[in-house]
C-alpha cells in the first residue's frame, strides 16, 4: 500500500470515528454543579386529550412548564398512536432505544416487569396517601410500585336517546333487555348496541367487560391459569353471537374499528355505544347532531362491571441510573395536584388523586362518576396481553360464525394455557 | 474467479518480471479497496445479523437481557405450532397470488412502455410513482378505498355488484386484495427491470421474425419472452422474497385478520418477538423462513437452468 494509500485510509479511519463518536451520543448528562437535577427525558404519552390540536398544545406547555421548574433537564414529549401501542414500546425496548417513560395500563405493567422492562417508582411518590388507594395498587407487584397514575379512565355506555324514544323502547340496563330491544331495532336497521372486534383493540375495551358482566374473569384467582373459558365466558361469547345473528350489532363487528367517523353509530344506527370513555362523549354527540346522547351506567348480568383503569406512567428499562432522578422529577410533576387538575380539565378524565375535582359538571359526570364504583382495571397478570392477543382472533372467528362460542374459548385456552406456562 | 499474484505464481515468473508484478499487485489491492466498502456493509448489515439470529434462535432472550441456552428447543417447539404452519398457509397462499400478479403486470407494463415513442420517460416517472411511496402510505389509501363505506364499495355498488367485504371477507379475498395492493405499490421495480431487459434485445431477431411473418402474439411467446428468461428469473426471485416477506400492509391494514386469514409468517414472528417478548422463538421463525426463501431461490435457479440447457 502507498503512503498515499494509508494517509486515505487514516482520514477514512478518523472520520469513521468521528461518525461514531457523534452517534452515540447518549442521553447521558452530567449532573448539573449547583446540585440541581439533571438529565435528559424522553415520555411517551399518548392521546388521552382527543382533540389532536389541544393535545398537541397541552403537552407542549406541558414541556414547557416542567423544564421551567427544572432548567438542568431536557424533557422530550412524544406523543404516540394507541393503536400498536403494546407493539411499539416493546420494540423501543428490545431495541434499547425508545422512551424513559410511557403510558401504561397495569396489565401492560406487569406484561413488561415480568420481562424486566419497567423498574419501581416508588421513590418518585412522595405521598401514597394523596392517591386513591385502587390506583396505587393497580400497579404495585410484589410491593413495588411500577406506575405513577396520572389519571382514572372509565368505560361505559354512551345511548343515542332518540333511538330508543322513536322505537318506544326504554334505554336498556341488563343484558335482558338488551336483548328484548335488539329485534325491534333490527327491523328499523338498527343496532342496539355497537362492538369493536378488530384485533388492534384491547379486549378491556371489548370483550372482557362482558366477560366480567357475566360474573368471569380472565384469569384464576391465583393468576396461574386462564378462566374465561369458564360457563360465565361462554355466556358472554354467546351474548354476543345471538345479537350479531338477530341483528343487534353492525354486521361488521367482528372486524369493526374503534373510529367514530364513518361508523354505524354516526351513521344513527346504533342505540347504545358500548365502553366509551370520558373523552369520547363530545366526539360521539357530534357525530350524531349534538343532541339526544348521554352517558349510561356499564350492563348488568350477574354483576354490573366496566373498564376503568389509571393510567400509569411507568419508567422503562431504557432509563439508566445517570438519567433516574431526572425521570423521579418528571413523575413528581405529572403527579402534582396542579398538573392533575390541568389534565383532568384537558382529557375529560377523573384525576387519580382525591383531590382534584372532577373534570365537569352535569348529568355525564355524575354517570362517570357512579360507573366508577363498577370499574375494573383489567387483571394484570404478567401473561395479561399476550392471552389477549391469543383471544382476541378466536373471538373473531366465533363473532363470523367459524366457530362456536364454546369451540372458540376452548382453543383460545388450549392456546393461553401454553402462553402461560412458557411464562 | 482467480487473480494471478506472485503468492500464487510458483513459476517464478514473477521473480523475473518484478514491475508487473507490483502493479498487478496494485491492481488487486485496489480492487479490493473498492468493494471494501460492500462487503463491509454485507458483513455488518446481513452476514453479523444473521448470525446473530440464528444464536439468539438457540436461546430464551429478555428484554433485560437475560439469555438461557436451549438448544434446538425453539425449532422443536416451532414444528409442532399449529399457528406456524397455519401462517405459513398464509404466505404460500399470498404468494401464489402476488408473484404472478406482480409478474404480470410489470411485464405489461414494461412492454406498454417499450413501444411508446413518445413521452416514454414521463410515462416510466407516472408508473413508477407508487413504489417509491411507503407500503405504510399504501396500506392507509387503499383501506380507505376498500372500506365497506370506500369509494370502490360505492362504485360497485352503483352497479350492483357490492359490497365487497375486500379485508374482512373470505381468507382468499383480503389476500387477494392485500397482494393487488402490494403489486400496485411494487411494480415499478419489476417493470423499469423487464423495460431494461427489453431494451437489451437485438432489434434484428424481432425484424426477421416480422418479415417471416410472427405476429405480435407470436413474437412475443417466440422471441421476446425466451430472450426475457434471465430477467424474469430475476424479477421471479426477487418478488418471491418480497412475497415472503409480506408485513408492512397486513400491520396497516387487517392486523394479520380477520381471524388470522391474513396472519402471515412475518406477522406470526413480530407477534412474538414484539407481543410476546419471545425473542428467541421469533429468531427461530426467521431462520427457518430465511432457510425457506434459500431454498425456494435455489429450486427456481436450477428450474431455470435446467429450461436453459434444454
Amino acid at each position: 500500500m502507498t503512503r498515499r494509500h494509508l494517509r486515505l485510509a487514516a482520514v477514512a479511519a478518523a472520520g469513521a470515528l468521528a461518525l461514531t463518536a457523534c452517534a452515540s451520543n447518549g442521553a447521558s448528562t452530567a449532573p448539573a454543579e449547583d446540585g440541581e437535577v439533571s438529565g435528559e427525558v424522553t415520555m411517551w404519552m399518548y392521546p388521552v386529550i382527543k382533540d389532536e390540536a389541544a393535545s398537541k398544545e397541552f403537552w407542549a406547555g406541558a414541556e414547557a412548564d416542567f423544564e421551567e421548574e427544572h432548567p438542568g433537564v431536557d424533557l422530550t414529549i412524544e406523543l404516540q398512536p394507541f393503536a400498536k401501542r403494546d407493539e411499539q414500546i416493546s420494540a423501543a425496548l428490545a431495541a434499547n432505544s425508545g422512551p424513559d417513560l410511557a403510558l401504561v395500563t397495569p396489565d401492560m405493567a406487569a406484561t413488561y416487569l415480568n420481562v424486566g422492562g419497567v423498574q419501581p417508582v416508588g421513590e418518585a411518590i412522595d405521598d401514597p396517601d394523596v392517591f386513591y388507594p385502587s390506583t396505587i395498587e393497580a400497579g404495585t407487584f410484589d410491593g413495588e410500585v411500577y406506575g405513577v397514575p396520572i389519571f382514572q379512565n372509565i368505560a361505559t355506555n354512551v345511548v343515542n336517546t332518540k333511538v330508543f324514544a322513536d322505537a318506544g323502547l326504554e334505554i336498556p340496563d341488563t343484558w335482558d333487555d338488551v336483548l328484548e330491544a335488539a329485534p325491534v331495532l333490527a327491523e328499523q336497521g338498527i343496532a342496539v348496541m355497537d362492538y369493536a372486534g378488530t384485533t388492534e383493540q384491547t379486549l378491556n375495551l371489548s370483550f372482557y367487560p362482558f366477560l366480567w358482566q357475566a360474573g368471569g374473569s380472565v384469569f384464576t384467582d391465583d393468576g396461574t391459569d386462564v378462566a374465561f373459558d369458564s360457563k360465565e365466558g361462554v355466556a358472554a361469547l354467546e351474548f354476543l353471537v345471538d345479537l350479531q345473528e338477530m341483528g343487534g350489532l353492525p354486521a361488521d363487528s367482528a372486524t369493526a374499528s374503534i373510529t367514530i367517523e364513518g361508523s354505524p353509530w354516526a351513521a344513527g344506527k346504533v342505540g347504545i355505544h358500548t365502553n366509551g370513555l370520558p373523552a369520547e362523549l363530545a366526539p360521539l354527540r357530534a357525530a350524531v347532531g349534538g343532541e339526544g346522547v348521554e352517558a349510561a351506567l356499564p350492563f348488568e348480568d350477574e354483576i354490573r362491571a366496566t373498564f376503568g383503569n389509571p393510567g400509569l406512567m411507568a419508567l422503562t428499562s431504557i432509563n439508566k441510573q445517570q438519567n433516574r432522578e431526572a425521570a423521579y422529577a418528571v413523575l413528581e410533576f405529572l403527579s402534582s395536584k396542579e398538573f392533575q387538575t390541568e389534565l383532568s380539565v384537558a382529557s375529560g378524565n377523573f384525576s387519580s388523586r382525591t383531590d382534584v375535582p372532577a373534570p365537569g359538571e352535569g348529568a355525564d359526570y355524575e354517570t362517570l362518576e357512579a360507573a366508577l364504583e363498577y370499574a375494573i382495571p383489567g387483571e394484570p397478570n404478567p401473561a395479561a396481553r399476550q392471552v389477549m392477543a391469543a383471544l382476541a382472533p378466536y373471538i373473531q372467528s366465533a363473532l363470523r360464525g367459524e366457530l362456536s362460542p364454546e369451540e372458540a374459548l376452548d382453543q383460545a385456552a388450549d392456546e393461553a394455557r401454553g402462553i402461560l406456562d412458557r411464562n | 474467479m482467480s487473480v494471478p499474484t506472485a503468492a500464487a505464481s510458483p513459476t517464478g515468473r514473477a521473480a523475473g518480471r518484478p514491475g508487473r508484478t507490483a502493479s498487478r499487485r496494485r491492481e488487486a489491492i485496489a480492487g479490493l479497496l473498492f468493494v471494501l466498502p460492500t462487503i463491509v456493509i454485507f458483513v455488518v448489515f446481513k452476514f453479523i445479523p444473521i448470525g446473530g439470529a440464528g444464536a439468539m434462535s438457540l436461546t430464551q432472550y429478555r428484554l433485560n437481557g437475560d439469555v438461557t441456552f436451549l438448544g434446538a428447543e425453539n425449532y422443536t417447539r416451532l414444528f409442532a405450532d399449529p399457528h406456524f404452519w397455519q401462517s405459513l398457509g398464509v404466505t404460500l397462499g399470498y404468494v401464489c397470488i402476488f408473484v404472478p400478479l406482480i409478474i404480470v403486470v410489470s411485464l405489461v407494463g414494461a412492454l406498454l412502455l417499450n413501444r411508446l415513442v413518445r413521452a416514454s420517460g414521463v410515462f416510466r416517472a407516472l408508473l413508477f410513482v407508487p413504489y417509491l411511496s411507503s407500503f405504510v402510505l399504501a396500506g392507509i389509501i387503499w383501506k380507505w378505498i376498500f372500506a365497506a363505506d370506500g369509494p370502490l364499495n360505492a362504485a360497485l355498488d352503483g352497479v350492483g355488484l357490492g359490497p365487497v367485504p375486500f379485508l374482512t371477507g373470505e381468507a382468499w379475498l383480503v389476500l387477494a386484495s392485500l397482494a393487488m395492493v402490494a403489486a400496485w405499490k411494487g411494480f415499478g421495480y419489476s417493470m423499469l427491470i423487464f423495460l431494461a431487459g427489453l431494451k437489451a434485445q437485438p432489434a434484428e431477431v424481432h425484424e426477421a421474425a416480422r418479415i417471416d411473418g410472427a405476429g405480435n402474439w407470436k413474437s412475443f411467446w417466440h422471441i421476446t419472452l425466451p430472450l426475457l428468461k434471465p430477467v424474469v428469473f430475476f424479477v421471479l426471485v426477487i418478488e418471491t422474497i418480497v412475497g415472503f416477506q409480506v408485513f408492512d400492509t397486513i400491520y396497516v391494514m387487517t392486523g394479520g385478520g380477520p381471524a388470522r386469514a391474513s396472519y402471515s409468517l412475518i406477522y406470526f414472528l413480530f407477534d412474538q418477538g414484539f407481543r410476546f417478548f419471545d425473542f428467541g422463538y421469533a429468531a427461530a421463525i426467521g431462520i427457518v423462513l430465511f432457510a425457506i426463501v434459500l431454498i425456494l431461490s435455489l429450486i427456481q435457479r436450477r428450474f431455470f437452468e435446467g429450461k436453459d440447457e434444454q
